[in-house]
C-alpha cells in the first residue's frame, strides 16, 4: 500500500529527473541558438530577419525551460499542510484562571477536568475545545 | 560561455546547411518556424487535454486515499466497540452511496413534512448501520461514529462523481467533461480535505467550527440542570439581565444536531405563545476576505437544517408574532466541519456580549426568551453541573 500511495502523490524521481534534464538541454540549445543569431547579426550593419527569429527563439526557449524547472521544483515543494494541534482549555471555577494545555481523549467542553487551579488549587473545568495553528504559520496578511 | 568545440567543429552549422560559424541566413530556420507553429496549432490542444487528464488521474488517486483512510478510521473506531473487522468492512460497503430522493415538489402542499420524514429515515439508517458495525457504543459514541460515516459517504461520493466525468472524458474524447473537472479540481480537493479532517474530529470527540452555537449555549446554561424537551434537544432556564431566559442546544457531547425547531416549537406552546424574543445562534458561511470568527447579527431563523426545523421556528414564530433574532459566527464551510480554530472559540464572549444586550431591547424584565445554540455538539456538554457528576461517578 505504501508504494501505491507514494506513485499517486506526485511525479517520481526519474519522471522529476527527465523533466529537468530536459529543460537544461533545451536551455543549453537556446542559449546557442542566442550566440548564433547576435554573431550573425553582428557581421552586418543592418541584422537580417534571421538574427531577430533566432534571438526570440532563443529568449522563448529559455523562458521555457525556467518555467518547466519552476513547475517541477514547485510540485516536489508543495507546502505541506500542517497538522494543528488540539488544546484544552481548562478554567478555574473560583479564580477564572485560565490555561491551555493538550486535548486529552474523552475530554469534552463542561467536563471537571483532573487537575487543580495552579494559581488558588480550585477546581478547573474544561472551557473549550479547539485546534491551535503552529506558530511559524501566522504569515502577515497580503491585505 | 559556450564550450569552444561545439563552434569549431561546426556542428551546428552542418546541421542547418549554414556556412561555419552561421546558423542564419538558411530557409530551413522558416520551416523550421513553420513546423513549429503547426504542431502548436494541431497538437497544442490535445496536448492541454492530456496534462488535464494527467491533473485529474493524480487528483483521483489522493482522493481515493482520503476515502480509504477515513473509511479505515471508522474501521478502527468501531472495532473499539465491538465491531468485527470484516463485518463492518461489509457494513461500510453497504453504506457508502447511500442516498436521499427528496420530496416532490409539484404537489407542494405538506413537502416540507414529507422532508422530514424522509430525513428522520435517513439519520435512522445511518444509526442502525453505525448499531451493526460497533454494537457496544453508548449514544454519544454512536453520534460521533454516525458523523464519521456521513462524512465516508461524502468523500466516496465525491470520489464517484470525479471518477465519472475522467471515465466519461476519456471514452468520449469530449474535453468539455475533462476542462470542468480540471477547473474545479482545487475547490473538490480542498472539500475532500475538510471531510477528511472531520472524520479525525468527530473520531476524538473534538469540537467543530458548528458547534460554536451550543458552546454558547452550555456557556449561557452554565451549571443550571437541564431536562430533554425533544428528540436529542436539551433545554435550561436561567435567569439573564432580569429575563427568564430558556437556553436550548443539541444533547451532547455526541455529535448530535437534534431538532431544535421541534423543541422552540414546544416550548412556545407550552406557555401558550408567551415568549417575547427567539434569539438564535448559529455558525454562518463567511464571505472571502472575512476574518473567521466575526460576528454579526440580523433577523430571521439562524439554522443550516434542510427546511423542517426553519420552517417550524418560522411557523411558530409567525403564529405567535414572537421577533426572531439571530446572531452568526462566520467561518468557511472547511472550518465548519474540521475542528474548531481559535478565532472561533474566542468568538464565545463577543456572542455573549451580543446575546445580553438582544436580550435586554424590546423585551421587559421578567419576560421569557428563548435563546437557542444551533449546529453540531460535538465535544459540548450540555451543562457543568452534570459534567461534575458524570467526572466523579
Ligand atoms: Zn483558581
Amino acid at each position: 500500500m505504501p508504494e501505491e500511495r507514494e506513485a499517486k502523490e506526485g511525479p517520481t524521481l526519474a519522471a522529476t529527473a527527465l523533466m529537468i534534464l530536459m529543460s537544461l538541454g533545451l536551455a543549453a540549445f537556446s542559449v546557442i541558438i542566442i550566440y548564433y543569431g547576435i554573431r550573425a547579426g553582428s557581421r552586418t550593419e543592418t541584422p537580417g530577419m534571421d538574427t531577430w527569429f533566432q534571438v526570440l527563439f532563443g529568449v522563448t526557449g529559455l523562458m521555457l525551460s525556467l518555467k518547466m524547472v519552476y513547475d517541477v521544483l514547485r510540485m516536489k515543494i508543495a507546502p505541506e499542510e500542517e497538522e494543528p494541534t488540539i488544546v484544552s482549555r481548562l478554567q478555574c471555577v473560583d479564580c477564572g484562571h485560565w490555561k491551555e494545555r493538550e486535548f486529552r481523549e474523552g475530554e469534552y467542553v463542561g467536563l471537571k477536568a483532573e487537575e487543580a487551579c495552579p494559581k488558588c488549587g480550585g477546581s478547573m473545568f474544561v472551557a473549550a475545545i479547539y485546534a491551535k495553528k503552529p506558530k511559524k504559520q501566522a504569515r502577515r496578511p497580503l491585505f | 560561455m559556450l564550450p569552444s568545440w561545439l563552434l569549431e567543429k561546426g556542428l551546428l552549422d552542418g546541421l542547418t546547411g549554414a556556412q561555419a560559424g552561421d546558423l542564419g541566413d538558411s530557409w530551413l530556420n522558416w520551416i523550421i518556424f513553420m513546423i513549429m507553429i503547426a504542431v502548436l496549432n494541431i497538437y497544442g490542444s490535445k496536448l492541454q487535454v492530456q496534462m488535464w487528464m494527467n491533473q485529474i488521474a493524480r487528483a483521483l488517486g489522493q482522493l481515493q486515499q482520503l476515502t480509504r483512510e477515513a473509511s479505515d478510521t471508522f474501521l478502527q473506531e468501531a472495532s473499539k466497540f465491538g465491531g468485527d473487522g470484516e463485518r463492518v468492512k461489509k457494513i461500510l460497503q453497504e453504506a457508502k452511496g447511500f442516498f436521499t430522493i427528496s420530496p416532490v415538489t409539484l404537489d407542494p402542499t405538506g413537502a416540507i413534512r414529507r422532508l422530514e420524514n424522509i430525513l428522520d429515515e435517513a439519520e435512522d439508517s445511518l444509526s442502525r448501520f453505525v448499531e451493526r458495525a460497533a454494537p457496544r457504543a453508548d449514544s454519544v459514541k454512536r453520534a460521533n461514529l454516525r458523523d464519521q460515516l456521513e462524512g465516508v459517504i461524502v468523500l466516496d461520493l465525491i470520489f464517484r462523481i470525479v471518477r465519472h466525468y475522467y471515465l466519461l472524458g476519456r471514452k468520449t474524447q469530449n474535453w468539455i467533461y475533462i476542462a470542468q473537472v480540471q477547473m474545479q479540481l482545487p475547490e473538490i480537493m480542498r472539500i475532500a480535505r475538510a471531510y477528511w479532517r472531520s472524520s479525525t474530529a468527530f473520531q476524538r470527540g473534538v469540537p467543530v467550527g458548528d458547534s460554536i452555537g451550543p458552546l454558547v449555549a452550555l456557556r449561557l446554561i452554565g451549571g443550571a440542570p437541564v431536562e430533554e424537551v425533544a428528540k436529542n434537544v436539551v433545554a435550561a432556564e436561567v435567569e439573564l439581565e432580569d429575563r427568564r431566559v430558556i437556553v436550548v442546544k443539541a444533547k451532547g457531547p455526541g455529535g448530535e444536531v437534534g431538532k431544535p425547531g421541534e423543541a422552540i416549537r414546544r416550548i412556545v406552546e407550552s406557555r401558550g405563545g408567551k415568549v417575547a424574543k427567539i434569539v438564535m445562534i448559529d455558525a454562518a458561511t463567511k464571505l472571502e476576505g472575512e476574518p473567521t470568527g466575526e460576528v454579526a447579527e440580523g433577523s430571521g431563523a439562524a439554522i443550516g437544517d434542510p427546511g423542517p426545523e426553519k420552517w417550524k421556528i418560522e411557523e411558530v414564530a409567525s403564529q405567535y408574532s414572537i421577533p426572531v433574532h439571530s446572531i452568526v459566527i462566520k467561518q468557511d464551510l472547511l472550518e465548519a466541519i474540521t475542528p474548531m480554530a481559535q478565532e472561533i472559540a474566542e468568538a464565545v464572549d463577543k456572542v455573549i456580549e451580543r446575546v445580553r444586550r438582544t436580550i435586554r431591547e424590546g423585551t421587559k424584565p421578567g419576560d421569557v426568551i428563548i435563546v437557542a445554540g444551533i449546529g453540531n455538539t460535538v465535544g459540548v456538554g450540555n451543562t457543568l453541573r452534570e459534567a461534575e457528576v458524570v467526572a466523579v461517578a
